[in-house]
């Protein structure tokens, strides 16, 4: 929760945008909407802008959402809930993706996984214009109704992060593989595959860690691609509407970018990795 | 004779496509109707009237000079290591990163450069290269802080400091461009090759070139307009004259193998040797 209220305190104290007076605390309820106006080049400040962030997150927590200009007809926190659905559907497709392709590599005892994929725009695009030239417009693949779907799919295959992450688990075993004492239990008749996947785990849960943190980032670009509302999309936007940027919206949206890291850094993914030989 | 690698035929593309780019820089619109390739133009002219070549040049610059910036600056730090570690050979050198720094290279890249940009008055593509190289370096001095500590304790680093050559010398010569030399290149092409995905990323994101003010260069818009344009099923193409979406499917066939070409050598610089397993 550092990270994002440095973060915004930072923007509030850097630069013009943020209007944090076109919102106004309300006990019970969190922050809601007001009429006021600032001037775009006017700068909140680093202590109000820490300051509004905090209670922000309190009232996230707390069940005090509030509710934000962009859409003031329901809450803030039903707002974020239903776009953190719709891109952890995203990155589920994209490492639904990613595991099918690591077990068909295995299957076939080759490494598939190209080396490094296409740049995530032009692996979007390339996968949306096949989309929209191949499919008949009522199809129910079309993406407009299965856009979840195609960008999980570009997010796996973009920016080489399955191929990246896969070269790296099997670098981490064969990296133990060739050690003495995998040679020495090699001896002594002992599995030794058990042995380098227990021994290499930390290894290749910190190469799956950053596979998964990459797709995360990733929403960013392929969300918009295909027309998925969700918190890559969101963000998106804010950043690239610089002169009227809507804090309680942003404070919402980095929040849960920090919830997804932190949950993610804490699951217990030496102990799945473990017992995945590769 | 030896067969050219992936490796070795995406590094020569790049320099030539980069060359191209930093020498023409803008490419100047021809103001004629898009067009197959003719030895003017190798690549055709684009809907926009531009030369496709330049266009592919520039969208190659505008990533590539933020890489190499990026890449000369891990070298840097590499060197600086190496050249520390002979001023104590005695001492030796921390064999690892703190941990919370390796902790700090975590989070989402993309993620943490578009939130960085919102800092800045206007997208920036110089400070997006330094925030991902800030975030690569510490796995990268990870594992050369661990090989010089490897030096150090097989006395190698004793035993050329011994011959008396001069310090810079052996940093540069025997440590960066000898014992350090695969790690170094891995980790420039590494670095390399994820600054330019993230800069293509931020012009696609931000509308334009990433690293020329106004100039809306660069690989990801590039492959924006030429699918909006590739041919559909109810696609007509004129009996004289060039097919515009026939010529946007061509060169949006030569964007993508240049990319995949481009990447995939990255890739390939970019992975470490695999260890050989005895018997």
């Amino acid at each position: 929760m550092l990270v994002p209220g440095l973060l915004f305190a930072a923007l509030c104290g850097t630069r013009g945008g943020p209007c944090l007076d076109a919102y106004a605390w309300e006990a019970g309820v969190g922050y809601q909407p007001t009429t006021q106006r600032c001037d775009p080049d006017e700068r909140p400040g680093l202590f109000a802008g820490a300051a509004f962030f905090g209670r922000a997150t309190v009232g996230l927590l707390s069940g005090r959402g509030g509710r934000s200009r962009e859409d003031a007809s329901r809450p803030m926190i039903a707002l974020l809930g239903e776009r953190s659905v719709r891109s952890g559907a995203v990155v589920a497709v994209a490492l639904l993706a990613l595991a099918l392709h690591a077990v068909a590599s295995r299957k076939s005892g080759r490494d598939l996984s190209p080396p490094l994929g296409l740049p995530l725009p032009i692996a979007g695009f390339a996968l949306f214009a096949a989309v929209v030239r191949l499919l008949p417009p009522d199809s129910p693949l079309d993406y407009d109704r299965a856009g979840l779907l195609w960008a999980g799919l570009a997010l796996a295959w973009a920016d080489g992060v399955g191929g990246t992450a896969w070269s790296g688990v099997r670098h981490a075993s064969a990296t133990e593989r060739a050690r003495t004492w995998a040679r020495t239990v090699r001896l002594w008749g002992a599995d030794v595959e058990a042995a380098v996947a227990e021994v290499s785990a930390p290894a290749r849960s910190a190469q799956v860690r950053a596979a998964v943190l990459g797709l995360v980032g990733g929403l960013l670009v392929v969300e918009g691609i295909f027309g998925v509302n969700g918190l890559g999309e969101t963000l998106r936007d804010l950043l690239v509407d610089r002169r009227g940027l809507d804090p309680l919206l942003l404070s919402g949206v980095l929040l849960a970018f920090s919830v997804a890291v932190t949950v993610l850094d804490g699951l217990p993914l030496e102990r799945a990795v473990a017992r995945w030989r590769t | 004779m030896k067969r050219p690698t992936l490796a070795g035929v995406a590094t020569a593309l790049l320099v030539l496509l980069g060359g191209l780019g930093v020498w023409s820089r803008a490419p100047r619109p021809i103001h004629g109707p898009a067009s197959w390739p003719s030895p003017a133009h190798p690549l055709g002219v684009d809907a926009m009237g531009r030369d496709f070549l330049a266009v592919l040049g520039a969208g190659t610059a505008d990533f590539a000079l933020p890489g190499l910036a990026a890449a000369a600056v891990l070298l840097l730090a590499f060197a600086v290591a190496a050249r520390w570690t002979l001023n104590r050979p005695s001492v030796g050198v921390r064999a690892s990163m703190p941990a919370g720094l390796l902790a700090l290279a975590s989070p989402p890249r993309l993620l943490i450069v578009m939130v960085a940009m919102l800092l800045l008055p206007e997208p920036n593509p110089w400070i997006a290269a330094a925030v991902v190289a800030a975030l690569y370096l510490p796995v990268a001095m990870d594992e050369v802080l661990g090989r010089l500590a490897d030096l150090v304790d097989r006395e190698v680093i004793g035993g050329l400091v011994s011959h008396g050559l001069p310090l810079g010398h052996i940093a540069v010569r025997h440590l960066l461009l000898g014992h350090l030399r695969e790690a170094a290149l891995r980790h420039a092409a590494a670095l390399f090759a994820q600054v330019a995905l993230t800069q293509v990323a931020l012009s696609y994101i931000f509308g334009g070139s990433a690293t020329t003010a106004g100039l809306g260069v660069s690989w990801g818009m590039e492959f924006r307009r030429l699918a909006a344009l590739l041919p559909t099923s109810s696609t007509i193409c004129p009996a004289d004259g060039a097919c515009p979406e026939a010529v946007a499917a061509f060169q949006a066939g030569c964007l993508l193998a240049a990319a995949l070409v481009v990447f995939a050598g990255l890739g390939r610089l970019a992975q470490p040797a695999e260890p050989e397993v005895t018997a």
